[in-house]
């Protein structure tokens, strides 16, 4: 464990808090200031994930950039901060996503400072939980990532906004109630007083039962926020409700804080329970994977495709954690983070057209790439890594996850693997009846995506060609955690 | 058009003279390993055999002298159909992504999703709140629900200690 010299992850945190606090303190009437205010404290928590990202000593592995304060001594409960090779990943596409959905949404008008706030708030918990390695801070920013996204899908939403804002926040909090219950017992079952991930970790802290009891606890929890079935029809309709910069951090981020937590709190401290409910986890990851592929398929509405598409994708995630190996590990981390930006550029791409077409509904649109060919190519991108094409980020995550999965379960992994041929499926079927056949007279006169407005997508959409060229840059980061990890089990 | 043809007739050519060599390279190489051979000795017959009719039919409907040159295909309206659509692989593909993955599967999983698991919660959520009003209903003052209520209870303790 290695002291920070300065404290890069609380920066991180501030720079979130002091853009939250000039927005509040900048009159609403000026729209374009607040916009560029966002902008700038957005750019530097991006510039601190992109620096701890490199900054990180890959060959020293373990935690780095650690802060570690007491606060409730009585409670043992630490403001306890550090990077590792799991988190770095998750960190950097926060970054990543919280700065392309501020440019996102450039064009908003309607209440544009609360928007703002509201969204500071929900990226400020989820940096916070990734960083945190204390379980009561982790339950307490995962709980404040909830709260906005009530707001910013009630007020900002579209389509059945209160439904789907509403459906959204049960579900969520039927998960934290599930949670809570687990963390208190681990906390009392330890004995130790304390909330320190690093200490309850250590083996023989919990007993086998104990460990099985607060794993189903924890799995169910926060699988419901990372979409396992059948718990993962919040998902969709929140992804179609959601205005689309929260769309791209609620299935770009929000939903990795489900898989993340999974792994730091829920395998990290029962690995006994991790392995005695893996068969479990890879039943439910399986059935999400060929489920969501199906369900997709049949769908009318852009949104609900990408969000079929994301419970499909998650997965993955969900079928990699269930390996019980490192490969398996390695390729749920790095299809998190792959996931993330593939899923905030379709949602980014979506975004430019319905603001234009005023539609979601396939039907409707057609022949979009002779009116808007920039705005359709980051479509066709994003959805060519959905299909797990080589070159692009998704394919590596996807790849690791599978073979990991052949060694492991055999025929639930050739299952996962026939659901990516209807995968692709729904996705050519997708991207021929939007973008390409006759085009819309109606739609002709619609202009294509700027310069200016294609940043944002233009970022992700290198991320996703950056990484899937050159995957050991995660992958590397990933393994410093992940192989520790498994020779520490018992 | 001929000449994409002719070039992979050529290649073709080259690699049979070149049999021996290659399958000598790749044993070297344990890409690939030695069939046990003998057991189909009556292949190399059947092909030659099936080439040889084809030359003949060839000859017979387009080469002889006074030919109508019309295949025999083309006079079964059944054959000819099936060459035409290809077998009838694209109908059947269409056929089994209708009826099959969107008509069956996709919309099952769909009404699934909607009706079974949606419908699930939407009937507990309104569960709640129907308990809710009837709660509420029992505290609105009115003497006789009190009443009711403390009858009702009375008649479950009883049960429960009694019987």
């Amino acid at each position: 464990m290695e002291y920070a010299n300065f404290p890069y992850l609380s920066a991180i945190l501030l720079s979130c808090i002091a853009g939250l606090l000039v927005i509040l303190f900048t009159p609403e009437e000026r729209q374009a200031q607040i916009k560029w205010i966002s902008a700038v404290f957005a750019g530097i928590t991006l510039i601190l994930s992109v620096y701890l990202f490199v900054a990180y000593d890959k060959t020293q592995g373990g935690l780095q950039f650690v802060e570690k304060v007491p606060w409730v001594v009585s409670l043992g409960i630490t403001y306890f901060n550090a990077a590792d090779g799991f988190n770095l990943p998750m960190l950097l596409l926060t970054g990543i996503v919280f700065f392309t959905g501020v440019l996102t949404m450039w064009e908003l008008e309607n209440r544009v400072k609360e928007f703002y706030a509201f969204y500071f708030l929900m990226v400020l918990a989820v940096f916070g939980l990734f960083m945190s390695m204390d379980l009561f801070f982790i339950f307490i920013w995962y709980d404040v990532s909830l709260f906005p996204m009530y707001l910013l899908i009630a007020v900002w939403g579209t389509t059945r906004k209160e439904y789907g804002a509403m459906k959204l926040t049960l579900y969520l909090l039927a998960g934290s109630a599930l949670v809570l219950p687990a963390i208190v017992y681990l906390f009392v079952g330890s004995g130790l007083n304390t909330f320190d991930i690093t200490i309850l970790m250590q083996p023989g802290t919990f007993t086998p039962y104990q460990q099985k009891f607060a794993f189903i606890l924890l799995y169910i929890g926060f699988g419901i926020l990372a979409g396992v079935w059948p718990f993962h029809t919040w998902s969709p309709v929140g992804h179609v409700a959601a205005p689309h910069a929260v769309s791209m951090v609620h299935a770009g981020v929000l939903m990795k804080i489900g898989g993340f937590a999974i792994l730091r709190v829920g395998i990290f401290l029962c690995p006994e329970g991790w392995q005695h409910w893996a068969q479990l986890m890879a039943v439910l990851a399986t059935i999400g994977i060929v489920y969501g592929a199906f369900v997709g398929l049949s769908q009318k509405d852009l949104k609900y495709v990408i969000g079929y598409s994301s419970v499909s994708h998650m997965g993955i995630v969900g079928l990699g954690l269930s390996t019980l190996s490192a490969d398996g590990l390695n390729g749920a981390v790095f299809q998190m983070f792959a996931h993330g930006v593939m899923t905030a550029l379709f949602f980014s791409a979506v975004g430019y057209i319905y603001d234009r077409t005023h539609t979601k509904v396939i039907a409707e649109l057609g022949g979009l790439s002779r009116i808007m060919p920039v705005a359709s190519t980051y479509f066709i991108v994003a959805a060519m890594a959905s299909m797990g094409i080589p070159c692009l980020a998704s394919f590596w995550g996807e790849l690791m996850v599978f073979i990991a999965a052949f060694k492991t379960y055999p025929l639930r992994g050739a299952l996962a693997v026939c659901a990516l041929v209807v995968s692709a499926l729904f996705m050519l079927r997708v991207v021929q009846r939007t973008f390409y056949g006759p085009k819309s007279e109606k739609f002709a006169h619609l202009p294509d995506v700027p310069f200016s407005l294609g940043i944002p997508r233009m970022i992700l959409l290198a991320t996703l060609v950056l990484f899937g060229l050159f995957p050991a840059l995660i992958f590397d980061m990933i393994e410093t955690a992940s192989i520790p990890f498994f020779n520490g089990l018992p | 058009m001929g000449w994409p043809l002719i070039v992979l007739a050529a290649i073709t050519v080259v690699l049979g003279f070149l049999e021996g060599e290659l399958e000598n390279f790749f044993i070297a190489q344990q890409f690939i390993r030695l069939s046990s051979g003998g057991h189909h000795a009556w292949l190399p017959f059947a092909a030659l055999g099936a080439a040889g009719l084809g030359v003949v039919l060839a000859w017979v409907e387009y080469g002889r002298r006074g030919a109508s040159r019309i295949g025999f295909v083309e006079k079964i309206a059944p054959l000819n159909n099936l060459f035409a659509q290809r077998w009838y692989i694209d109908h059947f593909y269409r056929r089994f992504l209708d009826v099959f993955i969107y008509g069956l599967v996709s919309r099952g999983f769909a009404n699934n999703d909607n009706k079974v698991i949606d419908g699930g919660i939407d009937g507990l959520s309104k569960a709640t709140v129907a308990s809710g009003r009837f709660t509420s209903v029992l505290h609105l003052g009115m003497i006789q629900y009190r009443l009711l209520t403390i009858f009702v209870v009375v008649v479950l303790l009883a049960l429960y200690f009694f019987l």
